[in-house]
């Protein structure tokens, strides 16, 4: 994101500190919420300001979360985000760019890492060019997918108490048991990659990730 | 109370009303409502009201510190919200006057029987 969003989402996150607990968990259910819609993030950041300004000077008055904002959060939160301007095209691939870009430079990475210290102690005569497995490149794109699809739901459905920590521990589970299907049953290297060619992927990635984020607002 | 299906279409006339006595803030809003006869309307109900007038540039806001607060949103009426609150006194006195003709049509039909 850029400088002014970082800005105002570092100030609100510092602020939400002096708020009741109570209120805390409330405004974090909130802005999750708010983060599961196509608004950017400057503008979810503004209403989460005037919301923090909200609770807090409610507080002041002895006044409790509902009878600030009502009885339905869910609701308020639909009103607010129907008001809000959308995302345009351009600026969603922006931010789904810097998103996969930073996801998959990290993934690479722990590849290269596990790769390297795996030719370094097989026995084998030491090379840079190391195997990509279809398993690993599967592995990685079902890991990315279901990252943000968790994502996703957990923001959709941040006034739903129930069920959110056995969903998390099921979707942990599956995300397991697929990575060691792939791991086992697809472990013919695809192609030899050197671990050179790797380190500047990461790097282009990174890159990408850096000015995407820049310009997403 | 009224109920809130009957609020929805008036409310944000009102807000309108509100504001072109004076600029100000959102519980302020809600306490004059409430003062007005409103019943209790939360501040929650007023700010997405408030974000729209704002987009579609009936109402502009400044932040200003405030006693309780670090900061206040101060709402206040633009040209464009003056005339708008004009058309919403037309509207509402002729919703007003034909609400007013049947009801009293009706009453008087019970005091003949």
């Amino acid at each position: 994101m850029n400088k002014t969003t970082k800005q105002l989402l570092e100030e609100n996150d510092l602020r939400e500190k002096q708020l009741s607990l109570e209120n805390q968990k409330l405004l974090t259910d909130i802005v999750a919420y708010l983060r599961s819609s196509s608004a950017s993030t400057y503008q979810q950041e503004l209403v989460h300001r005037d919301i923090l300004d909200m609770l807090q000077e409610g507080e002041a008055r002895g006044q409790t979360a509902r009878e600030i904002i009502g009885v339905d959060f869910q609701a308020f939160c639909d009103e607010i985000l129907a008001e809000l301007p959308k995302r345009s095209m351009k600026q969603r691939i922006v931010y789904g760019l810097s998103i996969v870009s930073l996801t998959a430079a990290v993934l690479i990475s722990i590849w290269l890492v596990f790769s390297l210290l795996g030719v370094s102690f097989q026995g084998r005569p030491f090379t840079l060019w190391l195997p990509v497995t279809a398993g690993q490149l599967l592995g990685g794109v079902v890991i990315i997918a279901l990252a943000y699809g968790l994502v996703e739901y957990i923001c959709r459905t941040s006034f739903g108490e129930q069920n959110r920590t056995r969903l998390q521990a099921i979707s942990f589970l599956v995300c397991i048991f697929l990575i060691f299907l792939l791991r086992i049953f697809l472990q013919r290297p695809l192609f030899y990659l050197h671990a050179g060619i790797a380190a500047v992927l990461i790097a282009v990635l990174f890159v990408i990730y850096k000015v995407t984020d820049r310009l997403e607002s | 109370m009224i109920p809130t299906q009957m609020l929805k279409g008036t409310l944000e006339g009102c807000i309108l009303g509100i504001l072109s006595q004076k600029e100000t803030y959102g519980y302020e809003i809600s306490s004059q409502l409430a003062a007005y006869g409103f019943g209790t309307i939360p501040e929650g109900t007023i700010y997405p009201l408030l974000l729209r007038l704002e987009k579609n540039g009936l109402v502009s806001a400044a932040y200003r510190p405030s006693e309780l607060g670090p900061r206040r949103k101060y709402y206040s009426l633009t040209p464009a919200g003056e005339a708008e609150l004009q058309q919403f006194m037309q509207n509402y006195a002729e919703l007003s006057r034909a609400v007013g003709n049947l009801l009293s049509a009706l009453k008087g039909d019970t005091d003949h029987e």
